[in-house]
């Protein structure tokens, strides 16, 4: 999008917007990674000893990493702005 | 970057290190640490007064001595982060002021699963970084405007998600006990020469075991030795951990080693900075002249040798 607009790089508030946007994406990501980093340490602990004899007792069932199932739910959302002058 | 929808999922890189081992063994660290200097402040504190004034009291001063390291322990303990960020001359920033940097430490934060730490800037144009505090949820990031202005995005994200890392692995913790307790150190032995060097005219009537004189001055000049290699010992390992745990957060090695890189080419010293504050720094802010034995009080690994692992992930 940027890049059809050279100019729209030194405004400030697109600026503003990329950073916005790029931050929200960073967030879901990191979120994402953060639990499914959750979930890999616990699903280790489940298999490995001697938590696994605890796990078994107390009847722990492991976890399911979070994926995005739809193709479509996986994509970067557009962006784009019709000019208004 | 990840494919969007596995991030995370697939197996662990090699650099992977367990947190929680890393915590445990900061926490038994700094529990020896802080007893290894009450001991020696007792020690010297029982010396000296058998040299000074003779007999028993060596151990009329012992209680004193105990409350002056115990103090400085909890001290550096619960008010560390705040002489540190003041001696840095760090200022808080809100999000308005520096919406991007907000947005990168508290990106970071929810991924090494922490609470957004309170972001400090130094105004200085030589770039740099160092994370403080006694836990994660009582930590701070201070970054200098030279980090601001000459880095991007990607970068500034290796520089935060490497502190990041500290901060999680409790090294703030450590780092700042050990910061504290080496200043408190040096005007320890410091104070101890001053009064060796005047006490010793006009008391000069042959009292006071000479072989105890020499004891006192051994420790004034070791005490101060054995805190700094104590220091770098905890230091430099320490900075190849969360430069590994710093890429594993940003799954990008790249944005760190060129940060790195652009603060190693910057030959500007951090005026702020000194002795007792480098080691929290990401890279050594003070530029100092090789001296003797250098490699063995370097409070920072080579900066190539950090670059060259980044790249080797």
């Amino acid at each position: 999008m940027a890049e059809a607009y050279p100019q729209l790089q030194a405004v400030q508030e697109f600026k503003d917007l990329s950073e916005n946007l790029r931050d929200t994406e960073d967030k879901i990501q990191f979120s994402r990674r953060f639990y499914n980093g959750q979930v890999r340490d616990y699903n280790t602990a489940l298999q490995t000893f001697p938590t696994v004899t605890l796990a078994g007792i107390f009847g722990f069932k492991s976890s399911e990493y979070f994926e995005v199932e739809e193709p479509s739910d996986r994509e970067v959302p557009k962006v784009s702005f019709t000019p208004t002058a | 970057m990840d494919q969007p929808g596995v991030a995370g999922a697939g197996p662990p890189p090699a650099a992977h290190v367990n947190v929680y081992d890393e915590i445990a063994g900061n926490r038994w660290r700094t529990w020896l640490l802080v007893g290894l200097f009450v001991a020696i402040v007792a020690l010297l504190g029982y010396v000296l007064g058998y040299v000074w004034f003779g007999g028993n009291a060596g151990l009329f001063i012992l209680p004193f001595a105990l409350g002056i390291a115990s103090i400085s322990a909890l001290t550096s303990y619960f008010a560390g982060d705040k002489i540190v960020l003041g001696m840095s001359q760090a200022h808080e920033v809100s999000e308005q002021q520096e919406p991007q940097l907000h947005h990168v430490v508290e990106e970071l934060a929810i991924g090494a699963g922490i609470p957004k730490p309170k972001i400090y800037v130094i105004e200085d144009s030589a770039p740099n970084a160092f994370a403080t505090g006694r836990d994660p949820k009582h930590s701070s990031v201070a970054v200098t405007r030279g980090l601001l202005t000459k880095l991007d995005r990607n970068e500034l994200q290796g520089v935060i998600a490497h502190e990041l890392s500290h901060v999680r692995n409790f090294d703030i913790r450590l780092m700042l006990i050990v910061a504290v307790l080496l200043g408190m150190a040096a005007l320890l032995s410091d104070f101890i020469f001053r009064s060796m060097f005047w006490g010793g005219r006009g008391r000069d009537r042959g009292r006071g075991n000479p072989i105890l004189l020499i004891v006192a001055l051994v420790l004034a000049i070791l005490t101060p030795i054995i805190a700094q290699l104590i220091q770098l010992a905890v230091s430099r390992q320490r900075e190849y951990m969360a430069d590994a745990s710093g890429a594993l957060l940003t799954r990008y090695p790249a944005g760190l080693a060129n940060a790195l890189r652009k603060i190693a080419a910057d030959k500007e010293a951090l005026e702020v900075a000194n002795k007792a504050t480098a080691p929290l720094y990401i890279a050594n802010p003070l530029h100092d002249q090789p001296r003797f034995l250098d490699g063995l009080f370097d409070t920072h690994p080579p900066i190539q040798e950090r670059i060259k692992r980044l790249e080797a992930m």
